[in-house]
Order: structure tokens, then sequence, then C-alpha cells
């Protein structure tokens, strides 16, 4: 690496200080808010921390005893898996076939690669705003729509169980568009000579697609799967403006759940164990990506 | 070379693949689609019309403009967007390379710290924070969003500036150092230019980040000179008895437009950049 | 202008040695040439002398002033980069103007010496593009200006004609001397190919594994390598090596006896050595007059014919300064011309001077 002589009053000390001295700023302010924010929400969830009381008892482990036995977290934890399975199944389907079919075509390649991920640059609350508009009031295109397939003509934001495909929807509209990209450029770097010597071989399509391009972009699928999962476990800008956690509580997943206890009932404690809770769990989750692409790799 | 596939392929697949495509396309811009058509209508005209309005209006764009605070609004989320990028492109530059560049004891743990944060619940982070926020008297001050955007943006961009900085030859900075430039020159005069598609990506992706931030302005803001467009438009969403769609609409499409004209100028670097360093 | 003065110059790599101790001195004015093998530590000894690589022990002195811990920028030094490490996003001007920019040159006395450098290379309809657009001779020359530009005290170039095609390389070459016989700047080269090394140097400087083997001239070195390993590295095609043994007064190859002739016997050879024989030195003689040979190989160039042919596993090269008409398969008898004969010792490889001529 770079051991370019730096001059004589800058010894090897301050030379072995250098990058040390670079990376400074960026550690200091990503330890300083996000690290911080880690380790003090670790220990708040310790302790009994009330709003009007001054003393703040250390508790050990109750806030999580009192969270795993109320059912609205039960009822969020379920929520979030449906929500974040639903996701990762619809998600990674669509973007795989989205980038395959990206990589595919020769004309205007480009301009509909640059139409794919506009979802992702709009912000969470305009998506919100844009899908609930999309579902809300009698006159609303989807319940139009549903109304004209013979279905219900309630408004679909009003029923539980579809106000949670809605907002699962708009969730893949949003995240799908960037597992898009990352899976085309896994595809990109396939050597188109490998297709021509499984044709050669005497592969059909299928056959090409199952032994050549899978196998080839494990990586890159881990890496989407990665970021769907995680994207969808901490999302929170799409869903409070969009349903706010309603009707009900049937679209209350765990990042709106700890907003509601933290910054409605004031339950600082709890809300930090469920922040804790949502940490290990996609931690817990990178860990298992990251083992099966590393497995897959080794395999090959 | 794909192009050079697709050639040979049986006409029915292509038929296919381009339905698909044309499907999933149609999915991805729909929405947009449907708000933009609602923003030129009335009220009245809402649910008429389909996607082509009969009689567009620019009313409800000249209202937005027009309204109370929206100046302040606009204002508050641009000079957060410009400053938090700058700092965090500034930041980012520095520990890229030395990401890029030096082999030291620590490096493995400190890259964690740029890869961590991305698993982070994100909207979570401001329980813990808000009493160390209140503490020090930030609430309701740009200080305290300038910092937590960037401290959000910088592990994202220095990622995708490490990749660029290890792709600039190691031979063009010795030739720089031996003409004569320090390695603060040879960062800001050698690697910085030559890296410019990775600075655009880097720097857009802070500007989207920090001009979409949510969560954030929420928990740490009160004071409505303090809102920004995301706020405002959350806020705007039902506060009224009737929601007055076509008005919503029109403020959500010009939130949007800003950051994908960006987008729409740099495409091809952002997916490039974006592309090749998801690849690494 | 300046000399340089390595003394005991050591690089490792935690326990990897690199450079192992090197002594050397580069006059004043003097062109050198370090060649060897890859991996003989030759780019890192000028990344040394450059700066751009730090010195583990001993000491290297530019101009007598101890530069170890110096930096490159301040060596007052030029170095041509093998990929000539031109600045993609600056014009073929800022390329070479850079070094005098960071030096803060006044505008009008930058511009003179561009200006200069830039007529001297044939860049001056150039300027104004960009690295991208020119072809590698193109960048090449303006890898030159940017180090003309400077007026350094020593020149450092780091293999920077091996990206070229051979006739560009050949060109090339003339125009490197050229510029070095006018400019008459100490220079350092670095290259693995013998011939530059033969045709550039004013001295030659043969390395292996980190440790000199060789300094002299190039005809020197040629005539009188000091041991097996520049015997064969110098010299194209190489030299033959052929195993043989002291016999009564002549010495035995492959089974065929030879005479010392005007040579003389040379006086503490050991029993068994190493004739080496370049294969311009190696003959076709009558059957029976030398050792049995198979033709293996012939390569026909027009004026001269090189021939590769076997006794038993072992292959010898032949050069013939005229066309041959061998065919492959072809029994033939060779013999080496022993007045120009090389003795090595096989135990220490190292090379056995010849008494005077009597």
């Amino acid at each position: 690496m770079a051991t370019i002589v730096e001059g004589s009053l800058r010894d090897k000390i301050t030379m072995r200080m250098t990058p040390y001295v670079l990376l400074f700023p960026a550690i200091a302010i990503v330890a300083g808010v996000l690290g911080y924010a880690v380790v003090r929400g670790i220990i708040m969830s310790f302790f009994q921390i009330e709003v009007w009381e001054a003393e703040e008892p250390f508790v050990g482990l109750a806030n999580y005893r009192t969270l795993f036995r109320s059912p609205g977290f039960q009822n969020s934890l379920l929520i979030s898996l449906i929500f974040v399975g639903a996701t990762i199944v619809i998600g990674l389907l669509m973007s795989l076939v989205h980038a395959l079919v990206l990589n595919q075509i020769a004309f205007a390649r480009s301009v509909f690669r640059a139409i794919a991920l506009i979802p992702y640059l709009v912000s969470g609350v305009a998506a919100a705003v844009m899908w609930r508009f999309l579902f809300t009031g009698d006159a609303a295109i989807a319940t139009q729509i549903s109304a004209a397939l013979g279905g219900s003509t309630v408004s679909w934001l009003a029923d539980p169980d579809k106000a949670l495909m809605v907002i699962t929807m708009a969730n893949v509209w949003f995240i799908a568009p960037f597992a898009t990209l990352i899976l085309l450029g896994g595809l990109q770097t396939i050597d188109p000579e490998m297709y021509a010597a499984a044709e050669i071989d005497g592969a059909g399509s299928w056959q090409k697609f199952v032994h050549i391009t899978i196998p080839s972009i494990v990586p890159m699928l881990s890496l989407a799967l990665m970021w769907l999962s995680f994207a969808s476990f901490n999302m929170f800008d799409i869903i409070l403006p969009l349903t706010g956690g309603g009707p009900g509580r049937s679209t209350e997943v765990l990042a709106v759940y700890m907003y509601q206890l933290a910054f409605r009932d004031l339950n600082y404690s709890t809300g930090a164990a469920v922040m804790i809770v949502i940490l290990i769990i996609n931690i817990a989750l990178s860990a298992i990506f990251l083992r099966a692409a590393g497995r897959s790799r080794d395999d090959r | 070379m794909t192009d050079n596939s697709s050639i040979n392929r049986p006409l029915g697949t292509r038929v296919v693949a381009w339905g698909v495509l044309l499907l999933i396309t149609l999915w991805a811009v729909l929405p947009i689609l449907w708000s933009l058509s609602a923003s030129f209508k009335t009220p009245l005209t809402l649910y008429t019309g389909g996607f082509l309005p009969d009689d567009p209006t620019f009313d409800n764009y000249r209202r937005v403009l027009t309204s109370d605070g929206f100046p302040n609004y606009m204002m508050n989320s641009l000079f957060l967007a410009l400053v938090s990028t700058a700092i965090t492109l500034f930041v980012s530059v520095l520990a890229a390379y030395g990401f890029a560049r030096y082999a030291f004891r620590w490096r493995h743990i400190l890259l964690l710290f740029i890869l961590i944060p991305r698993i982070l619940p994100r909207a979570s982070l401001i329980i813990p924070l808000y009493d160390l926020v209140e503490s020090l008297n930030l609430l309701d001050t740009y200080t305290v969003l300038i910092i937590t955007y960037t401290a959000t943006a910088v592990p994202m961009a220095t990622w995708i500036l490490i990749g660029f900085f290890q792709a600039v030859p190691k031979e063009l900075e010795e030739a720089a150092a031996i003409d004569g430039a320090s390695i603060w020159q040879r960062i800001w005069k050698v690697v910085v230019p030559i890296s410019l598609p990775g600075m655009v990506t880097a720097g857009i992706l802070s500007l989207r980040e920090a001009w979409n931030e949510f969560p954030f302005v929420l928990a740490f803001t009160t004071s409505s000179d303090m809102r920004t467009l995301p706020y405002q438009l959350f806020l705007m969403r039902d506060s009224m008895g009737i929601t007055d769609w076509p008005l919503i609409n029109a403020f959500t499409i010009t939130t949007i437009v800003p950051i994908l004209f960006l987008y729409l100028l740099f495409e091809r670097q952002i997916v490039n950049g974006l592309t090749s360093g998801a690849v690494k | 202008m300046a000399s340089v003065t390595l003394s005991g110059v050591q690089k490792h790599f935690g326990a990897l040695e690199i450079i192992a101790g090197i002594d050397l001195t580069i006059e004043d004015g003097e062109f050198v040439v370090l060649v060897g093998p890859s991996g003989c530590g030759k780019s890192t000894l000028l990344r040394m002398i450059a700066g751009l690589e730090s010195i583990s022990a001993g000491e290297a002195r530019i101009g007598g002033k101890v530069v170890n811990n110096v930096p490159a920028k301040d060596r007052d030094i030029a170095m041509v980069f093998q990929n000539y490490a031109l600045y993609p996003h600056k014009t073929v001007r800022q390329n070479i103007e850079f070094s005098l920019r960071m030096r803060k040159t006044p505008k009008a006395e930058m511009d003179r010496r561009v200006n200069e450098a830039a007529e001297l290379l044939a860049l001056t309809p150039l300027l104004d593009r960009t690295p991208r657009a020119l072809s590698g001779g193109q960048r090449q020359r303006v890898a030159m200006g940017r180090a003309i530009v400077r007026d350094p005290s020593v020149f450092l170039f780091d293999e920077p004609l091996s990206n070229l095609d051979a006739k560009l390389r050949v060109e090339m070459r003339a125009q490197i001397k050229a510029l070095h016989r006018r400019l008459r700047a100490t220079s350092v080269y670095v290259t693995h190919d013998q011939v530059e090394a033969m045709t550039m140097g004013d001295k030659i400087v043969v390395m292996r594994g980190g440790v000199i083997q060789q300094v002299g001239r190039p005809i020197d070195v040629y005539d009188a390598p000091q041991n097996l390993f520049v015997a064969g590295f110098i010299g194209s095609p190489s030299m033959n090596l052929m195993p043989a043994n002291v016999d009564g007064d002549g010495f035995m190859i492959s089974g065929a006896r030879f005479g010392w002739r005007g040579g003389g016997r040379p006086g503490d050879l050991p029993k068994n050595f190493i004739g080496g024989v370049r294969p311009e030195n190696l003959r076709l003689v009558a059957p029976g007059e030398g050792i049995a040979a198979i033709v293996e190989v012939v390569e026909p160039m027009g004026g001269e014919t090189v021939a590769s042919v076997a006794v038993g596993n072992t292959k010898y090269t032949i050069l013939f300064r005229d066309r041959r008409p061998l065919e492959i398969g072809d029994e033939v008898f060779i013999a080496p011309e022993v007045e120009t004969m090389h003795l090595f010792d096989p135990e220490t490889e190292s090379r056995i001077d010849r008494k005077p001529r009597l």
C-alpha cells in the first residue's frame, strides 16, 4: 500500500497515523450519532424511564419481559413478519424478473433502466401519499377496479387485511427498484461467452438460467435479499403517513409500534427495547444471508 | 454482447420479455403519473377523465407555491440537503481515501462502522437520540438535523467512494507526489477529479437522503419554521377535514421534481456508480 | 544535476527481504540501467530512490545529501512510469505543467518551459488534448515531457517503453538516448529487457533476488559476465552453458574432446567446470571433430539463422551469420570456439578468469 515517504518532519509515526486522521471525522460523526444511539438504546432498555420521574431505576430484562407478553408487540411482530416476508418474496421475484428483462432488451435499454430506479428517488412520505391517493375514497382507482371486477367496494385502506396488502405493495414499489439495480449489476458481469459455451454444450434457456445465471449472481441475490429485508424491517416512512398503523393495529409493524410506544405513549424504555429487538433480528438476518452467500460461493 | 444474444432469441421470447418489461415499467410509474394527473384536476373533476385531465389547471401548483410557509419549507429542505451533502462529501472523501489506500491495523473493525449503519433501524434512532438532543438544547435547530443527516449519509457515500478511489491507479498519485503534490493535494486535485462520477453518485444520493428524510425532522422539530417539505406533506395528508387531493398531489409532485431532475441529469453515472459499487 | 549514491540500502516487508543491501554509485550525468528478471527488486530500488518506498536500512544520497526521509517532491527528481500515469482529467498542457504549478512557478515561466518541452518532444499540436485522445507513443512522450519540464537533477524511468509495440519501442529508445545526450541529466532506467539495457545504458546494473550481480559498461558485462546468471541473462539468444570437465591438457564436453588451443590452459580450473559459449561462437564442424547433436528447431531470419540443437536432453543454440539450409532431424557436429569461451565454477557459479594469453 501507500508508503510514499511523507517527509522528515512527519516521521514514521505520523505516517502511520495518516489513515486514522483521515478516518477520524467520518468515524466520529457515525459513532457519535449512530453508535451513541445504539449504546444508549441498549442502556435505556434496561432501565425504567418515565417522563415525569427523576428516578430511572435499573430493571434488567423487565422491559423485554413486558414487551414479549404485550399483545401489541406480539401483533406487531406478526405483522412485521408477514410484511417483510411478503415483501421479500414479491420484491425479489419482481426485481429478478425486472433485471432479467432489462438485461435482455437491446432497444432503449438505458431509458427503461433510468425509469426503473425512479421510485427509489421519491421520499417515503411522497410515496405513501401517492399510494394513499390510489386507495382512498369511494372513487379511488383501486376501489373502482375492484368494483369493476365484482369485488368489494369498501376502501382497501379501511379493511385490515387489504390495508396490509396495500402497505406491502407500496413497500415493494418503493424498495424493489434498488434490488433490481443490484441484480442488474450482477447480470452485467456474467461473461457472454459462458452462455455461448453452454449453448454449444446443448443447454436450453431454462438450463442456462439455472446453471449459469443464478449461480453467477448468488452474491448479488443475497445482497438484494439483505436490502429488501432490512429496508422492510426498518420501514417507517411509508407506513406512518399511509395508514398510521391502522385500521386498528392491522398495519402496525415493529418500527411504527416502536414510534407510537415512545412518542405517543411516552414509554421510552420499552420503545428502546423494541429497537434492540429489531436490531438483533437484522443482525441475525445478515449473518444468515452472508453465511448462505459465502457457502454457495465456496461450493462453486 | 448481451445485445447480440437478444437478436438470436426466438420472437416469442422477445415478445414476452417486452410485455413483462412494459408491465413492470407501468407499475413503477403508475402511482406517479396518477398523482401527476390529479395535480392538474380540481376536487370536482378528480375522478373523471382518466389519466388525461379534461380541463387541466395549474391552479393547484399556484396554490402550493404561494401557500403560507411553502418558501420557508422549501428553503429548509434545500439548505439542509445542500449543507449536509457538502459535509458528507468532505468527510466521506477523506474516509474513503483512508480505506482505499491504506492497510492499517483497525481497518476491518473500522469498516464495520461504515457497514453496520446500513442495517440500523433508522427510525428507531430517534428514541435514544431524543434525550441527548433535548439535553443539548438542539431541538428545533438546523444543527441537529445536519448532524443526523450527515451521520446517516456518510456510511453510504464512503462506501461508494471507496470503490471509485480504489480504481484510481496508484501510479497517478505517485506521479503527483513526485510532481510535488502533498497528500491533501493528491486527494483533492488528482483522486477526486478522476472519481467525478463517484462524487456525483455519492453527492446525489446524499442529497436524496436529506431531501427525503422524515423520522428525524418528525422527532426533533416542533416549530413550523423548521418544517421540511416531506414533513409538511405528512401534515397536509390528514390535517384537513375533506382531503384536497389535487393540492396534495401537486405538493407531492413539487417535492419529487428537483431530485428527479438531478437524477435524470446524471442517470448514467448514478446507475453505473451504484451497480459497480454493489458488485464489489 | 547530481550523483546518486546508495550505501547498504535494504528493503524488507516484514520478514520478507526485497533488497538485500545495495551499494551503488551513479555518477553525475550518467545513464544507468537497472536490469533483471521480474521480481529482482529493480523497480523497488528505483522507487526507493524516488521516495515512493521507504528505505528499511542503509542510506540513499542524491547530490551528496541523504534523502532517506525526504519526501519525493523535495528530492528534485522526475519519474516516467510504465503506464505513464497521466492525469486523465487534465489536458496535455495541464499534465506537463502540474509539477510547476505545485511549485508555484510564475505563469510566464511556466508557459515558457512547457512550450520548450513540448517543442522538444513534438507535442506542441497536442497540448490541448486529453490523454484519452492520444496514441500510446504520444502518451509516452507526454510522460517524458512532464519529466523534462521540471529540469530535475535525476530522471527515473520505470519500464517506460514496455507498453509500446516493437517498432515504436526502438524509436523511443533512440529518442530517449538522444534526449539524454542533449540534457546530460543523471538517469536511472529500469527494464527487464536486456536489449534495452545494452543499447541505452552508459552503465548497467544486473540484479537478481535483490542483489546486484554485476555492474559495468554494457559491453564489459557482455564480454565478461561475472557469474552464470549474468552470462545467461545478458545476450540474445542466451549464452550456451555447457557442462565440461578437464581431461589432460584439454577438456571434454558430452564425450567430445577439445584442446585449449591458443588460449592456453587456465590455471586453477576445477575438474568440472561450465563452459559458456555465445550462440555465435558455437560452430559446426566435420563429423567426428565435435559433439554430435540433432537439429530440433530452425529459425531462418533472413540474414541470420538461429538453430536449436539437442545433445541428449540438453539444448544448445547456434547463431549463424548467414543462411543455413538445415533441416529438422539433421545430425550435426558442434564445437565451441575455445578462445572466446567463458569459464564458470559450477559450485560457486562465478567466473573463472583465464590467465593472460601465452
